[in-house]
């Protein structure tokens, strides 16, 4: 393609760009100068170059939308929002002419009549002022007007006048005869300059700078009274080119009053220009009367405005002369030279250490200031302020206005924030589709924010700002909110979560749901959204830059999205990792903390069936050893991974397993080259200090390759994870032997911590078994005289911890088995001491034991012996409490019963109404029934079953639908619950 | 500049080779090709990857995937203690080493020299080699730097 026409493509891309945003800011502000200035410059821009280009249908196009727009500059149409969408029209015309000239290099066939025809209608929709208004402008000079009028209409209009001056623009640069004063001017305000000049005085408008005062403002000094004059001849010449009459000629060379000395009749004063402009043009500007100064006149003359002080207009026309286009890869190359000089610095500088007295110190020193403030400025050049990724906005949101019906204003702030082009681009899309949710779902219709009681235009807020080293973006909608319920039963209905997960989860997490691919909340589908493509799409797009996704929702009240993004990806901040001799990075934002297993602090891997853990505080973390993973053969030298990085991707925690930690360092990432890219553990490679090269490690793919982020077992210790990765009944269950050698199996979520004792640690206290933990002592069971003491001298063996607040009771185990994912089968009738129920594992019956009932029984033996544990005592000192639980879910299994039964309650599980309805008929009695009601279904058998249980109907009720869901959630504590049985039960006695 | 060297301008410059030798073999790899030959270089392995690919080094800031041309070549691997060379060629932006054990001069061949690879070569071999040229007591086997770096991508990318 010529060159000429792929700069016209890429500078009317960059133009029309610009445009949307500016129209838009003109439609709402139709009399601000400045503006319309910036349009009408653009759109006669793309003309002039078409003309030159030879593309017609452009030029065409563009013409058309410069008549209506110079009606609107010259104040002659007033802005009306038909006229402003037919513009739009137009340029997004112009959009796909461009577009299709980029790909064939050629203009496509097409009919734009119509569009021509729209433009013309509104070009005619106001002919009465256009001649009403240079009279209102100025009545005294009337005739004069007239006649000028002719005279700028036997010139040929403003086009000829461009056209003309910008035939003598290579002339006034080069001859000299002009003394150089133009050489350094840009030649589009040059161009501006003498066009305007020599229109306004055409037209004789009151606003008209004398030519020389106009080329005086773009020139570097003065031109003498001899070059204006030769600028004036030669622009005669062009116009005597273009076919203008001679004595059309003549007459405007009157008006400029050239050669000679400036006609001081000329206004070359700019103040008075200003405040003679009568006020009778402002009743024009019907839209916003108050405006002060009247902005047809002012954007006449640029000339005008820039000596006013009004600095816009100056600052966008010495814009392009300030900046040049680089090409990406040029900035690229640079970026490597530069990586390069930074690692040459650092092995001069390495050199210098070794020999602090060296003459090369000072210079050396100097380089390596000079390197680093070079890096920063090249850094610099990628940066682009976000406001570029906005631009498109504006006119998005208007058009969304219009096809919803809706008020919508956008609020932009913090454009200027910095960042890197790279992740600028990537953000684009995910933010277009935010805003168009925002403006779709989010935002009621009119009439429903009336109803709300709340300003009928939404608002949309889009805002940007730096925050620790990575970037902050806000989108938030003052809308109704994420309804969480509807989202629930949406997510429930597509089968994304169960009726229990369901249940169990807090509105703040059903909002989450937004974020799982097939969920859409729009109830129909618009041309706008609701195809159930979205935030899933979006989360992706930003998890994939190495961002975060928050989101934060009042029902009626609006919702926010906060996206976190690294400030560029080119470099980051790296941790430098050793295995088996060889270094990796693993980038430091999904790194929690580092910890030693060395042993000598007390920690150490352990292995559950060849599987390694860690205890770390209070649970136990899955880890991954990087040497089995990457195949590494390891060194003689470091023979035991003993540094932990404890790695968090999602709700997934795990460590990984290295030899050594170095420092964090900020890395340039480089990408993998292709022979290597499927090998999906690399996210890039890096060039080190000393010129070696090492790779990154992409511990998203880690967390998913060992096949542990793919169900969250890992995190034992977020139940809210667990409901959501697995079924209904499936829970991770630790099977162990216990001391009589039988299987036997406990719920690893209510296994606080794995500890090994030897028999020496053992110590009897007053008929009881206890140790020493954490300076307080633990009663442990299954410690049998007997048992312990065939113990082999320094044998260790595996102790449960089951803990709650402050307490714990350790249960003596022979051996860890596994850890698994298993059914389990309650076998409530037929449960003995401590078991609630079996499971099959590998073929095996196995035992589930009833924590609540070990707990209960060391409390007793505390208890009995020591009269400690008042608390706990309480319920046991009388007849314990008993209570009726009616619940379908495996919640209640897994963590109600043990915590109730650990505060001493005698606690009865009916699974369901019906089972309830047995029990009431088999003659038992409670002190209170807790129920979950969040279930309506349930919740209304469980109705129907109380009003036939007329002997329960003394006995108070507790809802737990709350408790359970904040419990779920982990926003709640389970002594809430617990605090709510015991007034539930103490309303009771005082009822009594 | 009218004087021009007779022996130069007599040639096709694009027919360079710059001659390497990987194990006791010859080849020849087109010199418009090579930007580069450097000497020995600490190389960065890398875990998982294929087994021709020896790691990663640093070229002036650039990071270079080498591949082992024995190894490529289906030879005996290098013993810890003989030396190689690297000779750096580009494909698609990127750029690639390759690892030989001695690098020659640069020889201009005459086309009547050239042959195509013989039927009975090995199908690896004719793969990666494009003709071959006769020399006066040898055979020269022209290296077709496309395919060499071609690492059967198709069966890594399925795997």
């Amino acid at each position: 393609m010529d060159d000429l026409v792929s700069d016209f493509i890429a500078e009317t891309r960059e133009g029309l760009e610009a445009l949307d945003s500016e129209l838009v800011r003109f439609e709402q502000k139709p009399d601000d100068p400045e503006t319309l200035g910036g349009i009408f410059r653009l759109i006669h821009t793309i003309k002039g170059t078409c003309g030159f280009l030879g593309l017609t249908r452009l030029q065409t196009v563009a013409h058309s939308a410069e008549n209506v727009l110079g009606a609107f500059r010259d104040g002659i149409l007033p802005v009306s929002s038909v006229a402003v969408s037919a513009v739009l029209d137009t340029v997004d015309l112009i959009r796909v002419i461009t577009d299709a000239l980029a790909t064939t290099g050629a203009e496509p066939e097409g009919d734009d009549s119509i569009l021509i025809g729209r433009l013309e209608a509104v070009l005619a929709g106001e002919p009465a002022s256009a001649s009403e208004q240079p009279v209102a402008g100025d009545p005294a000079s009337d005739g004069r007007f007239t006649d000028t009028r002719k005279l700028i209409e036997r010139l040929g209009g403003d086009a000829t006048l461009d056209a003309a001056a910008e035939t003598v623009l290579g002339m006034l640069q080069t001859d000299e005869r002009f003394g150089g004063v133009f050489v350094e001017s840009d030649i589009d305000r040059l161009q501006a300059a003498i066009r305007d000049s020599l229109s306004n005085l055409a037209r004789g408008s009151v606003a008209a700078v004398s030519l020389v005062d106009s080329l005086s403002a773009v020139a570097v000094e003065a031109p003498a009274p001899a070059a204006v004059h030769l600028v004036f001849e030669s622009v005669a010449a062009a116009l005597v080119d273009l076919g203008i009459p001679q004595e059309a000629i003549d007459a405007l060379r009157e008006q400029v009053a050239v050669p000679g000395p400036v006609k001081s009749g000329t206004l070359p004063d700019l103040s008075p220009a200003v405040s003679e402009v009568p006020p009778p043009e402002s009743p024009r500007l019907e839209p916003h009367p108050d405006q002060q100064v009247p902005a047809p006149t002012l954007a006449k003359a640029p000339g005008v405005s820039q000596s006013t002080g009004v600095p816009s207009a100056d600052v966008e026309a010495t814009g392009p002369a300030q900046t040049i286009r680089v090409s990406v890869d040029a900035l690229e190359h640079l970026m490597t030279v530069v990586s390069e000089l930074v690692l040459i610095r650092n092995q001069l500088i390495q050199t210098l250490r070794l020999d602090p007295e060296s003459a090369f110190a000072a210079p050396l020193n100097r380089l390596n200031q000079v390197t680093s403030e070079l890096q920063e400025g090249v850094m610099t050049t990628r940066m682009q302020p976000i406001g570029g990724a906005w631009a498109k906005l504006p006119r998005l949101v208007r058009d969304l206005a219009q096809d919803l019906s809706k008020q919508i204003e956008l609020v932009m702030l913090g454009q200027e924030t910095e960042l890197d082009r790279q992740v600028l681009e990537l953000i684009k899309d995910p933010l277009t589709h935010m805003i168009r949710n925002a403006a779709d779902h989010g935002l009621e219709t009119t009439a429903e924010r009336v109803a709300a009681g709340k300003p009928k235009c939404g608002r949309i807020t889009l805002q940007a700002r730096h925050e620790g080293g990575a970037i902050v973006i806000e989108v938030a909608d003052d809308g109704r909110g994420l309804p969480a319920e509807k989202i629930r039963a949406k997510a429930l209905s597509s089968g994304i979560i169960t009726q229990a997960q369901a249940e169990a989860m807090s509105d703040a997490e059903a909002r989450q749901l937004i974020f799982l691919p097939g969920l859409s909340t729009a109830t129909e589908v618009t041309s706008v959204s609701g195809r159930g493509v979205g935030m899933d799409v979006v989360r992706t797009n930003i998890e994939k830059i190495g961002g975060a996704i928050e989101l934060t929702s009042v029902e009626g009240g609006g919702t926010r999205f906060t996206i976190r993004i690294p400030l560029t990806l080119t470099i980051v901040s790296a941790l430098i990792v050793e295995c088996c001799g060889d270094r990796f990075a693993m980038p430091q934002s999904s790194i929690v903390e580092l910890v030693s297993a060395s042993g000598g602090a007390g920690r150490k891997i352990e292995y559950i069936n060849g599987a390694a853990v860690l205890r770390l505080r209070d649970r136990l973390l899955p880890l991954v050893s990087l040497q089995s993973l990457l195949k590494l053969e390891p060194t003689g030298e470091n023979a035991g991974e003993t540094c932990i990085v404890v790695v968090k991707i999602g709700a997934f925690t795990f460590g990984v397993m290295v030899d050594r930690v170095f420092d964090t360092e900020e890395i340039v990432v480089k990408p993998v080259a292709t022979v290597l890219r499927h090998v999906k553990l690399y996210s890039g490679a890096t060039i080190m200090g000393d010129g070696s090269v090492i790779l990154i490690l992409d511990l998203k793919s880690i967390s998913t390759e060992t096949g542990a982020g793919q169900t969250a077992t890992g995190v034992y210790d977020e139940v809210e994870a667990e409901l959501k990765a697995k079924g209904d009944d499936h829970s991770a269950i630790l099977v162990f032997r216990a001391v009589d050698d039988s299987l036997k199996a406990a719920p690893l979520a209510s296994v606080a911590r794995i500890e090994e004792v030897e028999a020496s640690q053992i110590e009897r206290v007053d008929q009881r078994m206890v140790i020493q933990y954490r300076g307080k002592l633990m009663p442990i069971l299954g410690a049998e005289e007997r048992s312990v003491s065939s113990w082999l001298p320094g044998e260790r063996r595996p102790l449960l911890v089951f803990a709650r607040d402050d307490q714990a009771v350790g249960l003596l185990v022979n051996e860890i088995v596994d850890v698994v994912e298993s059914t389990v089968v309650t076998d409530l009738g037929a449960s003995g001491a401590g078991v609630v129920g079996s499971l099959i594992i590998a073929g095996a019956a196995t035992e589930l034991i009833d924590v609540t009932h070990y707990w209960r029984e060391a409390m007793k033996q505390t208890d009995q012996h020591s009269g400690r544990h008042q608390a706990i005592d309480a319920p046991q000192a009388q007849r314990p409490r008993r209570l009726l639980v009616i619940d379908e879910s495996p919640f209640t299994q897994l963590l109600l019963r043990p915590l109730l039964a650990q505060a001493g309650y005698d606690v009865i599980v009916a699974n369901g109404p019906e089972d309830a309805m047995s029990l009431y008929e088999s003659g038992e009695s409670f002190h209170l029934i807790m129920v979950d009601t969040s279930n309506r279904d349930a919740a209304s058998r469980f109705a129907q079953t109380m009003g036939q249980a007329s002997n329960w109907h003394a006995t108070p009720l507790l809802s737990i639908a709350q408790h359970k869901g904040g419990m779920a959630a982990g926003s709640a504590s389970p002594s809430t619950l617990l605090d709510a049985v015991s007034e539930a039960l103490g309303e009771m006695r005082s009822a009594a | 500049m009218s004087i021009v060297e007779p022996a130069v301008a007599a040639i096709d410059s694009t027919a360079g080779l710059v001659s390497i030798r990987v194990g006791k073999q010859n080849f020849g790899v087109p010199v418009l090709k090579v930007q580069d030959v450097i000497a020995q270089t600490p190389i960065n392995r890398v875990p998982l990857g294929p087994p021709e690919v020896a790691g990663s080094l640093n070229l002036r800031g650039r990071i270079v995937t080498a591949i082992d041309l024995r190894c490529r070549l289906g030879m005996e691997p290098r013993g810890p203690d003989e030396t190689f060379m690297s000779v750096i060629v580009e494909r698609s932006g990127e750029l690639y080493a390759l690892l030989v054990d001695d690098v020659g001069d640069v020889l201009w061949l005459s086309p009547a020299d050239h042959e195509p690879s013989p039927v009975t070569m090995s199908p690896q071999w004719r793969a990666v080699c494009s003709g071959l040229y006769r020399l006066e007591d040898d055979l020269l086997l022209v290296i077709n730097v496309e395919q060499i770096l071609n690492l059967g991508t198709v069966s890594h990318a399925a795997a």
